[in-house]
């Protein structure tokens, strides 16, 4: 596959191509927001401080879109000079073939290209811009169900100094203990199974997504639903036959299963690091 | 009015109405919906109303969430609450063969004819209860007993756009191609994005909704003034055919 994305330098289009497009590569933002009530997902970076800290590396606002890439990356050749920021997972990221530097502002020259190779560290990278985005003829919809990358377009604005931070944060626990508040339908639980929820180690299943994470080990089947109604990123649902699904970003904005607990909103982006086989270990907040 | 308030982690409020599927409770959420977006109240992410449910995201460092159900029990404590007016919507619906992907399994599980199932899918009007599942996927009912129905045993792994579909007491349109599970008798040309060029949906939680039988060949025009844009959509909005 190859893309081509515009941007617009000092008043001139430049361009860079995507000659991979790597395994699972988005442009993500929050424009979704506010949708909820026509079904449409949140949306946005599934590590929200990751995006947020590239934005800011290259001068964009926090909210800025950019681009998130799981697992494997994409091969990008930049057709004219930028500013860039990669942070999040370690993806072994290189410019021209040299180890290319996380959370730090990046100048890049006409010609340069960027690759990505051994998964070191997290799930998923972000790559960001500098410049405002421009985005033609995207509805809302059109985001929630359609591959973006091709009508994205970049505006450059003026340069600033690059900023200098070699400091990385890194996830090196092996398990991930992220904090929980009670859900709106958690009493509706017998004691053994709120007990299984804070005991026991959870590991991210395989068919895990942008939508939801799958966990394991199941609880007994509680063989109990509701009336459909409004889910949040970090809901943990349990299905009728008991099994605890993570609602992540792309979720429905509504669901049918037991709310059982709520990640809290702080703990939230480091699940967007989680990749499958990790664990995952709840802790509640009172 | 009696409704319970609950948490959803940090940053998300959730207001229970009675938890049943009824029309004046549903309209009861509708309302609160309408008068919170008018408020625009600071801090207020986004709001997902559901059958008797309304949850409101909030960004915690902008407005508390004592704050929030402070500002939200004074509007509960207003007369003004059952103000909604709902939209009345009519949307074509082609029942032919072609697009009638379970008519013979609805027919075997309501002892109906199809005849009889067009009859009384098209002559009663509908609550728009939610919008959820897919983007712009409109949850209609109540059904009328008869037509009654369980959800396929095994999903169809791709539903066609604009297929019509029965499930349990309730009645939806796909706004897109997706797997699904409901019973499919039709299918409507009109596209759920709403109008071209016009980037909301068509259905809004709350509308009123009655379909009509149209033929094949009607199908096919809505569905090419559609794409040339020539298409009355106040057929749709305001007067039936």
């Amino acid at each position: 596959m190859e893309t081509l994305i515009g941007a617009m330098c000092m008043g001139k289009r430049i361009k860079f191509q995507f000659t991979k497009p790597g395994f699972h590569t988005l442009v993500v933002d929050n424009s979704a927001l506010g949708y909820q009530k026509y079904g449409l997902p949140v949306g946005g970076p599934m590590d929200e401080l990751a995006a947020e800290m590239a934005n800011w590396l290259v001068g964009n606002q926090a909210d800025s879109p950019l681009f998130e890439i799981t697992l494997i990356g994409p091969e990008i050749i930049f057709k004219e000079d930028c500013q860039i920021a990669i942070t999040g997972a370690n993806l072994s990221p290189q410019i021209d073939g040299i180890d290319a530097p996380l959370y730090e502002t990046i100048c890049i020259t006409q010609g340069q290209n960027l690759r990505f190779g051994k998964l070191i560290s997290g799930c998923r990278t972000y790559l960001a811009i500098r410049g405002k985005w421009i985005q033609e003829g995207q509805s809302a919809l059109e985001k929630a169900t359609i591959e973006r990358l091709n009508t994205i377009n970049i505006e450059k604005v003026e340069w600033f100094d690059s900023l200098r931070n070699s400091e990385r944060p890194k996830l090196t626990s092996p398990v991930l203990v992220v904090k929980v508040q009670k859900g709106p339908e958690f009493e509706l639980l017998s004691k053994s199974e709120k007990s299984i929820l804070f005991e026991t180690t959870f590991t991210l299943l395989q068919d895990s997504n942008r939508m939801g994470y799958r966990l394991s080990p199941k609880l007994p089947a509680i063989n109990q639903s509701i009336i459909s109604s409004g889910v949040v990123p970090g809901t943990l649902q349990i299905t009728e036959d008991g099994f605890p699904i993570l609602l992540m970003k792309d979720a429905p904005a509504t669901g049918g299963y037991l709310r059982a607990l709520n990640v809290v909103s702080k703990d939230l982006f480091k699940l967007g690091q989680l990749k499958p086989g990790g664990s995952i270990f709840f802790q509640l907040l009172e | 009015m009696k409704v319970a308030f609950k948490t959803l982690g940090d940053e998300a409020l959730l207001i229970n109405f009675e938890q049943k599927i009824d029309e004046k409770i549903n309209k009861q959420v509708h309302s609160l919906t309408q008068i919170l977006e008018e408020r625009r109240i600071v801090g207020v992410r986004y709001i997902t109303p559901a059958y008797c449910s309304l949850l409101i995201a909030f960004d915690k460092r902008q407005i508390s969430y004592k704050q929030l159900v402070s500002q939200i029990r004074a509007l509960l404590n207003k007369s003004n609450i059952s103000t909604f007016q709902p939209r009345k919507l009519y949307i074509p619906v082609c029942y032919d063969r072609f697009f009638a992907l379970d008519m013979a399994e609805v027919m075997a599980q309501t002892q109906l004819s199809a005849a009889e199932i067009v009859k009384k899918h098209t002559s009663q009007t509908f609550k728009t209860y939610m919008i959820g599942f897919l983007p712009g996927f409109p949850y209609l009912g109540k059904l009328p007993k008869e037509l009654e129905c369980v959800r396929k045993a095994n999903p169809r792994l791709k539903v066609p756009k604009g297929a019509v579909g029965l499930a349990g007491l309730q009645t939806g349109i796909y706004p897109q191609e997706s797997p699904g599970g409901w019973q499919i008798i039709g299918n409507t040309p009109i596209d759920l994005r709403g109008k071209q060029g016009d980037h909301t949906f068509l259905f809004e939680a709350g509308d009123e909704v009655s379909f009509y039988s149209i033929s094949k060949s009607k199908y096919e025009a809505i569905l090419k003034d559609q794409k040339s844009g020539n298409f009355n959509w106040s057929n749709v909005y305001g007067q039936a055919n």
